[in-house]
């Protein structure tokens, strides 16, 4: 393979336009809220049709990558998720940002998305194979036990309101199973509505949960309401000391996200909740969370990137796309007669590896354009409400609009907005009412395939070995969680 | 009362404005001349989410049926997915009949899914246009599986009641209910695992999760020249050049086959004058020589079918699937 021939191919100013017009659409239809990932590469394929393979994947590639970094400036700064996968920044990211510095709060994100973005292309340059075959190894009893792994470490941590939480979360199970069931193919609760034959669109709902309501409260606090920032909090630019302050849920989150990608029943979106949550397990400062930890935001952030290169691994290794993005991303491929699978690498040996030295570009594109764009992007925090309203809810509207082209999904975001914003006066938890919409819906159908599989027998959960062990980690955490309560009150009555 | 009569002058002028605009549109075809038909772009919904399976072929036809169309005739591809293809089918059933809509389904928004109750239209009250392709499906099994034929197949599963789990993309789809017409004419106990979508299927069968799978022939193709997977039966009509020697269940002797097509529909109503035009112009396109060497290069099976050979088609599906889903108890009668 000659490698002079890649990199000129590679670094050629055709290839290196499209990268960086790519990163460009990703951050800007990412950052604006609810249009999303999906939108931003499949308004970019019909260029596909007419351009060279490398530069059709790698045009792709790098919106994907920018969009799961764009989703964040719009959690940040509006607090309303730009993508799916960005709801779990809002938590700490647009705390931070009104209370302290907007200008650190995207600092930590886009710094935590390029990490995440390069650990992902990492994995999948080195560990392409390895991870392919041990990604078969696991379905859905594992995919179950993950879920409620998850569920449980949440759980265990929420130290607000126990029943609120727990209500906010049957509300996101029930929104969850809205839909046809997957195996009997019966309508749940659509009311008839074909359009939720699908289920709750994730937009909508995202859009309905967070936007809606969250404008409501702005038109709360009155139009003239406005943040106001030292012109110090609105650069870019964190301390080295600040940094090595998030360099732990960096880290988790990347390693998180990579693996996650992997398997295509999971998602960016239930990543960003599982690095959130394995940033608040590991961290000193539990309690800061949600009030704006820097941590909250990096978890989060590098995992939703790290699932990028996460989700080519099965898609190069055996032809199979490992997240929506990437089917998208698959069918320029085959545009250009190229089947993804496993005979890729030895038949389009020099497209692969362009492919996936090209990956890491996308994430040096994305951070240059991100540093660039910062100013403006942040600049948006201090208009004043009676500006802001506005121009963020026709956004929304197109944003949801665009979605599904249905008048429909905007009645129905507006429904839930309403309905979120009371939740909100009341203190329920948002987030959780998303994050239980997101998981639910995979627990549900993995268990149910699961005992499918097993003929209604449990014993599959224990028979399988990696099943076995991530039941026995389960039995570890409640029991250490258990001891841990009852404990201290042993000692005081001795 | 100056500012009155400027409102209501302005007011009268907005009215006129839109009535011209509206009239327009609604000045009908007085006589039966399109010879200027299509006078603006049409619509081309496609029921499927951009990069799923329909949507290739209907993109890479679109240019050879803009070439074939007369008055330098534009189409624009709309893509409308969700809901196994109803949601975008559901549009075209709504639109006018004026030729400016139509729209591509699979089998699955026809011949199945309007048979359990769901959807807004039923299978008749669109009006099949022409059919342009055609996919083989395949029942696959790992390479390294103890049967090597159907004949070996069977047998195992005759022998092992229960036992052989199979993957399909959905519950009642087009898959399910041949291989369950299939089980009942041959006297065999099958398990069907239901999976979101192809790709989960063929991951688990790479993974050894379930015994066999139902998968396409452009994605079984990679996997079966690798040597991972091997295909048992074909459980369609369509034989694709590099899976040609492997049987299909008529072949075998079992009157059971599954039908994958993507065809046009419009909405019913529309002037017979104008389906002429677009059934020439696709029917050409699809003989068209380089066409036909796209297709090839992309693994689609080109499959023209006119508008009455595909309605008769349709119906024997219809009228099929409907026992098959009766038999299986999701259809009361």
């Amino acid at each position: 393979m000659d490698i002079a021939a890649l990199f000129s191919e590679l670094f050629s100013l055709s290839t290196l336009f499209f990268i960086a017009l790519g990163t460009f659409v990703g951050l800007i239809i990412g950052a604006l809220p609810g249009l999303g990932t999906m939108f931003a590469i499949v308004m970019l394929l019909p260029i596909t049709y007419v351009i060279s393979p490398l530069d059709s994947v790698l045009l792709l590639l790098a919106a994907y990558q920018a969009s799961e970094y764009g989703g964040s400036i719009s959690s940040i700064i509006l607090g309303i998720p730009g993508t799916p996968a960005a709801a779990a920044t809002v938590l700490d990211g647009y705390t931070l940002a009104k209370n302290e510095s907007p200008g650190k709060a995207i600092t930590y994100s886009l710094i935590a998305s390029t990490i995440g973005g390069i650990f992902g292309g990492i994995v999948l340059i080195f560990l392409s194979k390895p991870l392919a075959s041990f990604g078969l190894k696991l379905s859905d009893p594992e995919f179950f036990l993950i879920c409620i792994l998850g569920v449980l470490a949440v759980g265990m941590l929420s130290s607000e309101d126990k029943t609120k939480s727990l209500i906010s979360v049957v509300f996101g199970l029930i929104l969850g199973t809205i839909g046809m069931d997957v195996f009997t193919g019966k309508m749940r609760f659509t009311l008839g509505f074909l359009e939720l034959s699908d289920g709750i669109n994730i937009v909508a709902l995202m859009i309905g949960v967070f936007a809606f309501s969250e404008i409501l409260s702005m038109l709360e606090e009155g139009p003239d309401k406005r943040h106001s920032f030292d012109k110090r909090s609105l650069k870019f630019g964190i301390t080295w000391k600040e940094f090595s302050g998030v360099k732990k849920p960096i880290s988790l989150g990347s390693l998180i996200g990579s693996v996650v990608g992997v398997f295509p029943g999971l998602g960016a979106p239930a990543a960003s909740w599982f690095g959130y949550v394995a940033a608040k397990r590991f961290s000193k400062k539990k309690e800061l969370f949600g009030k704006g930890n820097p941590e909250g935001i990096a978890g989060p952030e590098s995992a939703n990137n790290a699932t990028v290169g996460g989700s080519l691994v099965p898609l190069l290794s055996l032809g199979i796309p490992g997240s929506p993005a990437v089917a998208v991303i698959m069918g320029a491929f085959i545009i250009h007669g190229i089947q993804p699978g496993p005979l890729v690498f030895s038949n389009e040996t020099t497209l692969v590896y362009s492919i996936l030295y090209g990956f890491l570009l996308t994430t040096v594109a994305m951070y240059v354009l991100g540093r660039m764009l910062t100013v403006f992007f942040v600049k948006a925090i201090i208009v004043p409400y009676s500006y802001l309203v506005p121009i963020v809810l026709l956004l929304l509207i197109m944003g949801v609009y665009a979605s599904k082209q249905l008048i429909f999904e905007i009645s129905l975001a507006f429904v839930l907005g309403v309905i979120c914003y009371f939740l909100k006066k009341l203190d329920f938890s948002l987030p959780s009412i998303v994050m239980a919409f997101v998981l639910g819906p995979i627990m549900e159908e993995s268990l149910r395939r699961s005992l499918s599989l097993s003929q209604g027998s449990y014993a599959i959960f224990f028979t399988r070995p990696y099943s076995l062990a991530l039941v026995i980690i389960i039995a570890v955490i409640v029991l250490v969680s258990l001891v841990k309560k009852l404990g201290p009150s042993k000692h005081v009555s001795s | 009362m100056k500012k009155k009569l400027l409102t209501a002058g302005l007011l009268l002028l907005a009215f006129v404005v839109i009535a011209a605009g509206c009239s327009g549109k609604s000045s009908g075809k007085a006589g039966e001349d399109y010879s200027k038909y299509p006078e603006k772009p049409i619509t081309w919904i496609v029921a499927y989410n951009a990069g799923d399976a329909p949507d290739l072929p209907a993109r890479t036809l679109l240019p050879y049926v803009e070439k074939y169309m007369p008055n330098n005739g534009k189409l624009t591809i709309v893509n409308k997915g969700g809901s196994g293809g109803t949601l975008g089918m559901n549009e075209v059933f709504k639109s006018k009949p004026d030729g400016y809509t139509i729209g591509t389904a699979a089998a699955a928004a026809i011949t199945t899914l309007p048979l359990l109750g769901d959807t807004p239209y039923s299978y008749d009250e669109l009006d099949p246009l022409l059919n342009y392709v055609k996919a083989a499906q395949f029942l696959v099994v790992p390479a390294d599986a103890p049967y090597n034929t159907f004949e070996e197949w069977l047998a195992y599963v005759k022998e092992n009641p229960d036992d052989f789990t199979y993957g399909i993309s959905g519950n009642a789809n087009a898959q399910h209910i041949a291989m369950e017409n299939f089980s009942s004419k041959a006297d065999v106990k099958l398990r069907p695992i239901v999976y979101k979508g192809e790709n989960e299927t063929l991951t688990n069968l790479l993974g050894k999760q379930i015994k066999g799978g139902i998968l396409n022939h452009a994605l079984l193709y990679e996997h079966y020249r690798s040597g991972a997977l091997k295909p048992i039966v074909n459980i369609t009509g369509v034989k694709p050049d590099y899976l040609a020697d492997v049987p299909t269940f008529q072949d075998k002797g079992y009157d059971v086959v599954a039908n994958f097509f993507n065809g046009i529909f419009v909405p019913a109503g529309t002037p017979e004058g104008i389906k002429a035009i677009l059934q020439d112009a696709f029917k050409k396109a699809l003989e068209d020589p380089e066409l036909q060497e796209k297709f090839k290069e992309l693994q689609l099976i080109p499959s023209y079918l006119s508008a009455e050979d595909f309605k008769r088609e349709i119906e024997k599906e219809v009228e099929s699937n409907r026992a098959t889903l009766e038999m299986m108890g999701i259809l009361q009668n």
